[in-house]
């Protein structure tokens, strides 16, 4: 049975967490801004110790290099190729993660929609027009990274498979398939015919992106593809059945199935819809480049994923996102191409330092931490409970001397292990400290229990029965005279005694008040015997079983 | 130093906006059982939580025994002598009892530091001159070696040890529990015992670890009344033994029966104490509700005489392959309200889940207006007019999108109907948010749900009360010709739950067949036109309206057939 230890816990808990009454949206914007400056300040003191200016470095970055650059159209153009499939791409991720089905196939959809894309191109050659050669190249791509994605869908809907796992394996199906082409063993369909080693082949003239020429700067038409489909995903979330349908499922299927939907049905509308997206994404990037390459995707399957979750599966958010990430990615490279200090993986370090703090964010929007500075104040200990205690631990100390069991341990730091003893011997050493002190101001409590102890320690049957009663007010303590047993011993003062007898004393006073009032239950003779330590539990037990 | 085992002082605990518990003073002596009365959502689980170690209070002091303590976890609570048997039971149903107590068994902490701080303690340095300090150091080293060694070894003895469980265990269980007075087979697993055999093995569990401050939350939630009976007996043993006993609940007779005084929570606030000898139902309700309230349910017989639901033989099959309900038989007429009486788990959520299609029919044919709809598509029944709300126990579970707000909860079943100026639905892709808000604006208004807005609060974010007020609201909307509802009021205030059974008995008099299953066997005597009760998937009897006592129904519900308790002439006819 185990024992009350009393003396934990005298202090209030020095940290606390507590919920937070809502935040208001605006609080919220805020502190996002706020946790994305933070996050770059921090990328600033990096950048500064290894002797860049970061002010410099930055503005440099976040102009992505156009300020005093004869060709700055140039920049803004290469931007938007990062853009473009970043965007579409974030957007097919969040339509499937809406539905809680976590699509991490992001990549290898990518990649099964380029090589489509790119081997339509290659095959039709020149025989179509440009617009509907990139039109046949978004549809194909699209088409084969949605297949590709259903797949998986497939498998969850029948067989319950796990998403995750599944689609994050076929990434690496597509990768070997994409690096598999790029090798002289099979077909050299996509190869180049004039070169030794096996090199990526051009697509055909008539395949490469239409551009609009501004002037100088030739606007890339996928841009503004790639805009209408935000405004598209936009109402197609929130305002159309199939959206509703999306949200529903995403909540629970089971109240999309009690609601008569088809949870099926919706799951695999909506998994061929993302992973068409990320194939046209695909397509146009393909047409943009000019050429299939290994490093056709540029990490953007893993990239729209911290993408969709900044910004929480919104396609506005989406948009704002992936703007803040292509200018993060493409601006470092320009920045780095000044300050040759700074390796261009400065973006990722940037990215992830901003992930964090945005998590980091996310949970102090919703809790409020409470520091209790009390934690650090001493307690006042009254000064008749030290009295006692002092006379109680010196006691105990003498116990020791005589005994060193060693098997008791404490998990609380301030009291001192103390070994199991006797209940004869532990009371008789109370007693011995009681009388010792002679009439002190101790309040009535604890020095009626220490006699009182005493008289349980001799077992004296009328005595214990009489203190039985488990409503005894303190007046009936009173009543059991000190009896003085055995000779004094001689104390010594331990130094660091009087920081912890206080615990002890309480811990000795409140053990006797317990189990006397536990004294009719058949188990309350036993707890006497141990004293109250968490580690007295099992040891306890451990004698029981014995 | 202090007559009361617990004290409670000016505890307050909020979770976000929402105040649980106001300031709230509570006191608890030895050898005396304190009802703790309040409606649902009036904060007494949130207080006892406290008391438990599960929560911390935002501020105010807990004092046991008269000693001001902190309790962080439930492991300090479990230190202090406070046990508490959860409303719903933390057990391993695939453990057998004497392994769940032995779960909470401690063994060794492994800090070896506090040894070193005694034996400093016992050789101090101040005040001796250098020599002596020297030989003191010198002994407290080979001291602190020795303890060091021992301690390893004995820690290495006590890893092993424990390492292999403890067969004895069965035999101390066993032993403990019968010191105790109860009946308890410790070999038995959780998953094959009895809900009441479940909560007595909660019980030793908390006196194994010593417990004598008891606090039971809503313990006869899910007894029968004779198991409530043996409970209650158990809990004047404990009283005399003097352990301090707290029970929560909201069920007035309990309160009376038991208790020796009774603290009401109303709104997170302690409204006052008194002791129950000069207590009555009266002034009770009055101090739970803060106003006076007419408990009147009516029941007025219809005349309709038509069998909207007529099911045969029906044998369903649950996920884990055993027979949930077999060769049910029974009809709905319309006009009435047919209740469903059982005990946790005898099968009436499957009966209700197949009848709306959701849970596959083995065999047996459910007629509705003649036409057998057992296996046919959720959707299809909704469309027939058959409606089902289902409040689980996590209230939030089937029935509502809890990330969805109040108006698109509202269109759940009928926003596939939306066609604008179309002419037929399935050409128009939108969804109508406009009539969904008014309807879900005119289903606030009736029912007064309380919720900031239609349009922005997530579902979840509602008290459970009104969640289930928009779930009843929704499906009244539509107009069925059959309502099955489960638990509809639980965890509902009194005025929510009447407010409810007004609902439904003025759906009765619309001519709307009422399939009603509940756990408050007194509401549904006073409720519902005749009382079905199922035992482990099989019907054991229907009796009529007011004909019957709790008794009897609760001997149905642990499986005496209706024909051992009534005789034979008496059986309200099930066709």
């Amino acid at each position: 049975m185990a024992e009350k230890d009393l003396t934990q816990k005298k202090k209030a808990p020095l940290i606390r967490i507590s919920k937070r009454a809502s935040a208001n949206k605006w609080q919220s914007v805020g502190i996002y801004v706020g946790a994305i400056v933070f996050a770059l300040l921090i990328g600033a003191v990096l950048i500064a110790s290894v002797g860049v200016n970061p002010f410099s470095f930055y503005t440099k970055m976040l102009t992505i290099g156009t300020l005093g650059n004869k060709f700055a159209y140039k920049n803004v153009e290469n931007l938007i190729v990062v853009f473009v499939p970043l965007l579409l791409t974030s957007l097919g991720l969040s339509l499937s993660f809406k539905m809680r089905f976590w699509n991490i196939g992001g990549e290898g959809q990518f990649i099964v929609g380029a090589i489509t894309s790119a081997a339509i191109a290659i095959a039709m050659d020149d025989a179509l027009s440009p617009v509907l050669m990139i039109i046949l190249m978004a549809l194909g791509g699209g088409l084969a990274a949605g297949v590709y994605g259903l797949f998986t869908a497939v498998l969850k809907v029948k067989f319950g498979t796990n998403e995750t796992l599944m689609t994050l394996m076929l990434n690496y199906v597509a990768l070997y398939l994409l690096k598999y082409f790029q090798t002289k063993h099979g077909t050299d369909f996509f190869l180049n015919p004039t070169s030794e080693r096996p090199i990526f082949n051009l697509i055909p003239e008539n395949s490469w992106m239409i551009t609009i020429g501004i002037g100088k700067f030739s606007l890339n038409i996928s841009l503004i593809i790639a805009i209408l489909f935000t405004v598209f995903i936009y109402i197609y979330l929130s305002k159309t059945k199939h959206g509703y349908e999306i949200c529903v499922v995403g909540d629970s299927k089971r109240t999309a199935q009690y609601a008569g939907m088809n949870v099926g049905k919706v799951v695999l509308r909506t998994m061929f819809f993302s992973a068409f997206i990320i194939g046209m994404a695909s397509a146009f990037h393909v047409s943009t480049s000019h050429t299939l390459s290994e490093t056709i995707t540029n990490d953007v399957g893993w990239t729209g994923i911290v993408v969709a979750w900044l910004a929480r599966l919104n396609p506005i958010g989406v948009f704002i996102a992936s703007l803040l990430i292509s200018v993060l990615q493409f601006g470092c490279t320009q920045a780095c191409a000044t300050y040759t200090a700074i390796d261009s993986n400065i973006a990722d370090l940037l990215q992830g330092i901003i992930l964090f703090v945005v998590l980091a964010c996310d949970f102090f929007i919703r809790y409020k931490v409470n520091i209790d500075m009390n934690y650090f104040k001493r307690k006042k200990t009254p000064v008749a409970a030290t009295q006692t205690a002092t006379a109680g631990v010196s006691a105990a100390v003498e116990a020791a001397n005589e005994n060193p069991d060693l098997s008791q341990d404490s998990t609380d730091a301030s009291s001192q292990a103390i070994p199991a003893e006797s209940a004869d011997e532990r009371s008789v050493a109370k007693q011995d400290e009681a009388i010792a002190e002679g009439p002190s101001p101790l309040p009535s409590t604890e020095q009626n229990t220490i006699p009182e102890a005493a008289a349980e320690a001799d077992q004296t049957a009328p005595a214990t029965s009489a203190e039985a009663e488990p409503t005894v007010s303190e007046a009936t303590y009173s009543e059991q005279a000190q009896e003085p047993v055995g000779p004094a011993k001689p104390r010594k003062q331990s130094r660091s005694a009087s920081a912890t007898t206080k615990t002890k004393a309480e811990n000795k006073t409140t053990t006797s008040k317990k189990t006397s009032a536990n004294k009719s239950s058949s188990t309350g003779s036993r707890k006497t015997t141990t004293r109250k330590s968490s580690g007295s539990n099992t040891k306890k037990s451990d004698k029981e079983g014995k | 130093m202090s007559e009361y085992a617990v004290q409670l002082k000016n505890i307050t605990k909020s979770f976000g906006s929402v105040v649980a518990n106001n300031r709230v003073d509570l006191n608890v002596r030895r050898g005396e059982i304190l009802a703790l009365l309040g409606e649902n959502g009036s904060g007494k689980t949130t207080l006892m939580n406290m008391l438990s170690g599960i929560y911390r209070p935002d501020k105010g002091q807990i004092f046991i025994d008269g000693i001001k303590m902190y309790i962080d976890s439930p492991e300090d609570a479990k230190k202090l002598g406070i046990g508490m048997i959860h409303q719903h039971f933390k057990l391993i149903e695939k453990f057998t009892a004497a392994d769940n107590i032995w779960m909470g068994i401690e063994n060794e902490p492994f800090l070896l530091k506090t040894k070193f701080s005694y034996v400093d303690s016992l050789y101090p340095c101040e005040g001796l001159d250098a020599s002596s300090c020297r030989v003191q150091r010198w002994t407290r080293f080979k001291i602190k070696t020795k303890l060091c060694l021992s301690a390893l070894n004995y820690k290495i003895v006590q890893f092993i040890r424990s390492a292999f469980l403890n067969a004895s265990r069965f035999d101390k269980v066993n032993k403990v529990a019968h010191d105790f007075g109860f009946e308890l087979d410790s070999r038995k697993r959780v998953c094959d015992m009895a809900v009441s055999e479940k909560q007595t093995l909660e019980i030793v569990k908390v006196l194994y670890y010593g417990a004598d401050i008891l606090i039971l939350d809503e313990p006869t939630a899910v007894l029968t009344a004779q198991e409530t009976q043996k409970l209650f007996s158990i809990l004047r043993k404990m009283k005399e033994k003097g352990c301090a006993i707290i029970i929560i609940t909201h069920k007035l007779n309990e309160v009376l029966e038991i208790s020796d005084r009774v603290t009401v929570l109303r709104k997170g606030e302690n409204v006052g104490t008194i002791d129950t000898k000069d207590a009555n139902e009266q002034i009770l309700t009055e101090m739970m509700v803060g106003e006076k309230v007419d408990l009147k349910i009516d029941c007025e017989k219809t005349d309709f005489d038509e069998t909207l639901l007529s099911v045969r033989g029906l044998t369903v099959v649950n996920s884990e392959g055993t027979n949930a309900i077999e060769d049910v038989n029974f009809d709905l007429r319309s006009g009435e309200i047919l209740g469903v009486a059982g005990i946790s788990g005898c099968g009436q959520k499957e009966l209700c889940e197949s009848i709306a299609g959701l849970l596959h029919v083995k065999s047996g044919e459910i007629l509705y207006s003649g036409e057998n709809i057992a296996g046919k598509q959720p959707l299809d029944i909704i469309n027939m007019g058959i409606s089902m709300s289902f409040i689980p126990e996590d209230r939030l579970g089937m029935g509502l999108a809890g990330s969805m707000n109040v108006a698109d909860n509202m269109i759940l079943k009928t926003y596939r109907n939306a066609k604008g100026k179309l002419p037929s639905p399935r050409l128009y892709p939108f969804v109508d948010r406009k009539s969904a808000r008014s309807l879900a604006e005119k289903v606030v208004k009736e029912l007064e749900v309380s919720t900031p807005d239609v349009d922005k609060t997530p579902v979840r974010r509602l008290s459970g009360g009104n969640v289930q007020k928009v779930l009843l609201g929704r499906e009244i909307e539509g107009n069925p010709r059959v309502i099955i509802t489960a638990y509809p009021v639980r965890g509902l205030d009194i005025n929510s739950s009447y407010c409810i059974y007004d609902i439904l008995s003025r759906e009765k008099k619309k001519g709307t067949g009422v399939l009603f299953v509940g756990e408050d066997l007194d509401v549904m005597l006073a409720l519902c036109d005749r009382i079905m009760v199922l035992c482990h998937g099989k019907v054991m009897g229907t009796v009529q309206h007011n004909q019957s006592t709790k008794e009897q129904l609760g001997l149905m519900m642990t499986g005496t057939p209706y024909s051992n308790i009534f005789g034979n002439g008496e059986e309200v006819s099930n066709g």
